[in-house]
């Protein structure tokens, strides 16, 4: 905290930008440390403008204190963050966080309980457009037109985050931050907010980043989910590319279920315990490969004893033994076998990735 | 059980009786010649007075408020250096008493004081009246708004500014629109009991000559005691109104949201200096200048010695006599206190209900009404009764049974937690193994009731070492505790004298001031907040969260 630069309020933009959409969000090289402890260890984002990127991590990874970071609300120790093509925190450069024209939704409401829900709403904008159409337009957004002369008070858990969403959007924020704004709300409501949110961020053109640690929830939200492990992006892609083709085991295993069986490659071809697999990039020798327990399917054979049923009702998990190797396998329904049953597996999915043993 | 049977509720009523005495007799004396109160209360002689009262009570509260929530905002928001240590500074000024504060200005600014003789400034401006009892009573009461709104920030949820300045507003914008608006319970109920404070104080605006209720009282007590007990009368039912409407603030300032991570701290910038000034002018003014005035003339003193042989000063063995005085007196006041109040605590904490509530409500009227008023209805009581409680005028009984409904309050508070920290299953398991009544209360309840009670008890004995009208008033002749040879010091000009007295009472203030009042509150700032968190031990008797009373 000590021996920081001093605020400068206006900075240069970033010289050397070529994408032609522009960023709306990016960040080079961002380190911080806290209480001896590094937090984030050089995070490189770049947010296209008008799409939202989910921030996906278990708790502790870091991506509350990148997101602060980037409000303004904490300061890297090292590393650059750019909104907008101009620089908002450098190495001598650190705008305060009230001019950074970016919006945030936190984990509670964070209402003013003392104003009207218009009064809230209203609150980031000039003194002349504070009663305006503007507060009811955002209102009218998330779906509460009408309430401006309420209290917060007398809404719902969450219908006082919609009023937090709607204060952040009627601001016209740069950018939108959103730090696991359903996580105190119960399950069906999640559920509802999660599409309204994403219909609303679309329909509004915001540029958003969205932190969760639910995958479901990063993969519904986010155009691209960047998957933060120990303080660095571990992967940054399409959920897709994410699920189907994971960089490395972290990502395989905290994305989704995830089968890693030992496997003899052969170019694209890789011999597993559950017949040939084949290979989205060529590898030799021994490797792990990842395969999703949906991508095996049951069939007639000898190949696996089935050790226990995980039903869950719409699908059910086959736990088997194939060679001495477990292997999850994902089917719909209830399966017809019981546990001790013998029966074959075979792969079914789209070309999978293999890490070297 | 205690506090379940009959007798229990007989016991905690009868012991009650004392706390309503000083204001039901002030009802009774005052009704019975309801000419002379109207012809008090009627014209100048209550005018005057009251609006000066009021007057010094407002304006002292509005300059606590402020100077106590800038300085919790400058110390709980800001990237100042030593948070903890600027905390705890800025209690300290509560162990100076309000009477030992006017005798520090009066005795800078007297001829050959400090300030003449050490500055070299020999233009000395006039600090009596209104601005001297102003300056004296808002530095020291300033803590009472500073502790509380210190708790009330601690435990707001920081999304609320890290909203506000998101949406744009700078610093100062978040204070004003943010901070004020949600620290206002806090801010309230501090101001409010500053407000109590002044009205009750008698010490610092009797030295400084302004002529408040309280000094028209006690002026009047003697040759117009008609007048003398109306004032008190108005006096008492201003005082009440205003705890009840303390109560009733502080009461709505209890409700917190939930709290997440630390907040926003503000970099200072180039407003370091004025942030760091600020802060230790107010110490140095509050804390550091008073105790300085002080030593500076008890230095003096015995540098130049004295030609009176029973000064303390020629012979610091004087000393003994009032300090032993004052901790007898205190110690028993404050376990007559304990043993007084524990079967009220125990009856309106187990047994929920109107009566419960009332005789609670009942001891916090006699914290209310001032310490003045409460020893002078003693005096008229014993003076105007015959027999036997006649005979208790100006002596000791009488002395610590004013000390007791005057503070009791202090001890309700710690001592209503201490039972209702004692879970009411312990007592049943203790009942099924069979022990009797006595034994579950001595063997489970006690033991487990005893560091609340302690607190308690150490509340009212740092109340009573610095009580000043009541022991004037009650003392039996010949008796002198630390306060009262302060006083008498100060009121012949023998500042040496007064000083010396005034440092060993700030002095043992000061210790039980930590122990009790300031660890406990720095503790709980530095626990791990979590919503709704408040200092436990040395919430005041009216409720809020303020470290210590109002003891004028």
């Amino acid at each position: 905290m000590e021996n920081r630069p001093p605020h400068i309020e206006m900075c240069p933009a970033v010289p050397g930008r070529s994408d032609p959409r522009g960023s709306a969000l990016s960040t080079r090289g961002i380190q911080r440390v806290l209480g001896g402890n590094p937090v984030l260890r050089g995070i490189d984002l770049d947010v296209p403008a008008g799409t939202v990127l989910a921030l996906l991590g278990p708790s502790g990874c870091g991506k509350t204190t990148l997101l602060r970071c980037i409000a303004g609300l904490d300061r890297p120790d090292a590393g650059m963050i750019a909104v907008d093509d101009f620089t908002v925190s450098g190495p001598d450069c650190f705008v305060p966080a009230e001019k950074r024209r970016i919006g945030m939704v936190f984990q509670e409401p964070a209402l003013f309980p003392n104003r009207t829900v218009g009064g809230n709403v209203g609150y980031g904008l000039p003194r002349a457009e504070r009663g305006g159409p503007k507060v009811e337009r955002a209102l009218a957004l998330v779906g509460l037109s009408g309430s401006a002369d309420r209290m917060p008070a007398t809404l719902s858990g969450g219908q006082q985050q919609r009023v937090s969403l709607a204060r952040a959007l009627a601001a016209e924020p740069s950018l939108i931050l959103l730090d696991e704004p359903f996580s105190a709300l119960d399950a069906p409501l999640r559920a509802e907010l999660r599409g309204e949110v994403r219909r609303l961020l679309a329909a509004a053109g915001a540029t958003a980043v969205f932190v969760t640690h639910d995958q479901e929830e990063a993969f519904l939200i986010g155009d691209q989910v960047a998957l933060m492990l120990e303080g660095r992006i571990a992967q940054l892609g399409t959920p897709a590319d994410l699920y189907e083709r994971p960089a490395s085991r972290a990502v395989a295993t905290f994305v989704g279920d995830a089968n890693l069986l030992p496997a003899e490659a052969v170019g694209d071809v890789a011999h597993t315990p559950v017949g040939d697999v084949p290979l989205a990039r060529p590898a030799h020798g021994a490797v792990e490969v990842v395969i999703r327990p949906e991508c095996i399917a049951a069939c007639r054979g000898q190949d696996a004893v089935v050790e226990r049923i995980e039903y869950y009702g719409h699908d059910a998990v086959i736990v088997t033994s194939s060679r001495g190797c477990p292997v999850r396998c994902r089917v719909m329904g209830r399966p017809p076998y019981d546990t001790g049953d013998r029966i074959g597996l075979e792969y079914v999915g789209e070309p999978s990735v293999a890490f070297s043993a | 059980m205690i506090g379940r049977g009959w007798g229990a509720t007989a016991l905690a009523v009868a012991l009650t009786v004392p706390f309503a005495l000083p204001f039901a007799y002030l009802l009774v004396r005052n009704a019975q010649d309801l000419g002379g109160l109207w012809d008090a209360v009627s014209d100048d002689r209550l005018v005057g007075p009251l609006l000066r009262s009021l007057g010094l009570g407002i304006a002292v509260s509005a300059a606590a408020a402020a100077l106590g929530t800038g300085a919790a905002w400058l110390v709980a928001r800001t990237e100042v250096r030593g948070r903890r240590i600027w905390a705890l500074l800025l209690c300290l000024p509560l162990v100076i008493p309000s009477f030992v504060g006017a005798v520090a200005l009066i005795a800078a600014f007297s001829p050959g004081g400090l300030v003449e003789d050490a500055l070299g400034i020999s233009w000395l401006p006039e600090l009596n009246g209104f601005l001297g009892a102003f300056i004296v009573l808002t530095l020291l009461t300033y803590p009472y708004v500073f502790l509380p709104v210190m708790a009330r920030l601690r435990t707001l949820s920081p999304a609320l500014e890290e909203s506000a300045r998101l949406l744009g507003r700078r610093p100062a914008s978040v204070f004003m629109t943010v901070v004020v608006p949600q620290a206002r319970a806090a801010i309230a109920a501090g101001a409010l009991l500053v407000f109590l404070y002044v009205i009750s104080d008698f010490g610092a605006v009797q030295l400084l000559r302004y002529d408040t209720l309280t000094r028209a009282i006690y002026a009047d007590r003697l040759l117009d005691p008609i007048t003398s007990m109306a004032l008190s009368l108005v006096l008492g039912l201003l005082a009440v109104t205003v705890v009840a409407l303390e109560r009733r603030s502080s009461r709505v300032g209890l409700r917190d949201q939930a709290r997440a991570g630390s907040p926003l701290m503000l970099p200072l910038g180039r407003a370091a200096v004025a942030a760091y000034g600020f802060l230790a002018l107010v110490i140095g003014f509050a804390l550091v200048a008073p105790i300085a005035v002080l030593g500076y003339w008890a230095i003096r003193g015995f540098v130049r010695g004295s030609t009176d042989s029973a000064s303390v000063i020629s012979d610091p063995g004087l000393i003994t006599g009032p300090l032993l005085s004052t901790v007898g007196v205190s110690v028993v006041a404050a376990l007559v206190t304990i043993v007084m109040i524990l079967p009220i605590a125990f009856r309106s904490v187990r047994r929920a209900g109107r009566l419960g509530e009332v005789l609670a409500g009942t001891v916090v009227g006699g914290f209310a009404l001032p310490g003045l008023v409460t020893a002078l209805a003693f005096v008229f009581f014993t003076l105007s009764t015959p027999g036997p409680l006649g005979a208790l005028y100006q002596t000791l009984p009488l002395l610590v049974l004013a000390y007791v409904v005057h503070h009791g309050a202090l001890a309700l508070g710690a001592a209503q937690s201490a039972v209702a920290g004692v879970p009411q299953r312990l007592d049943d398991a203790a009942r099924i193994m069979g022990r009797s009544r006595l034994r579950r209360f001595a063997g489970v309840e006690m033991p487990l009731m005893l560091p609340g009670l302690a607190a308690g008890a150490g509340l009212v004995l740092l109340s009573t070492a610095k009580e000043l009208p009541a022991t004037l008033l009650l003392a039996p002749p010949g008796f002198s505790t630390l306060a009262t040879k302060v006083w008498q010091a100060a009121e012949l000009a023998a500042f040496e004298e007064a000083a010396v007295f005034a440092l060993v009472l700030v002095a043992i203030s000061g210790v039980l001031t930590w122990f009790l009042v300031v660890r406990p509150a720095l503790r709980s700032w530095s626990d791990r907040p979590h919503p709704g968190a408040a200092p436990t031990q040395g919430e005041s008797p009216t409720g809020s969260r303020s470290p210590e009373p109002t003891t004028p």
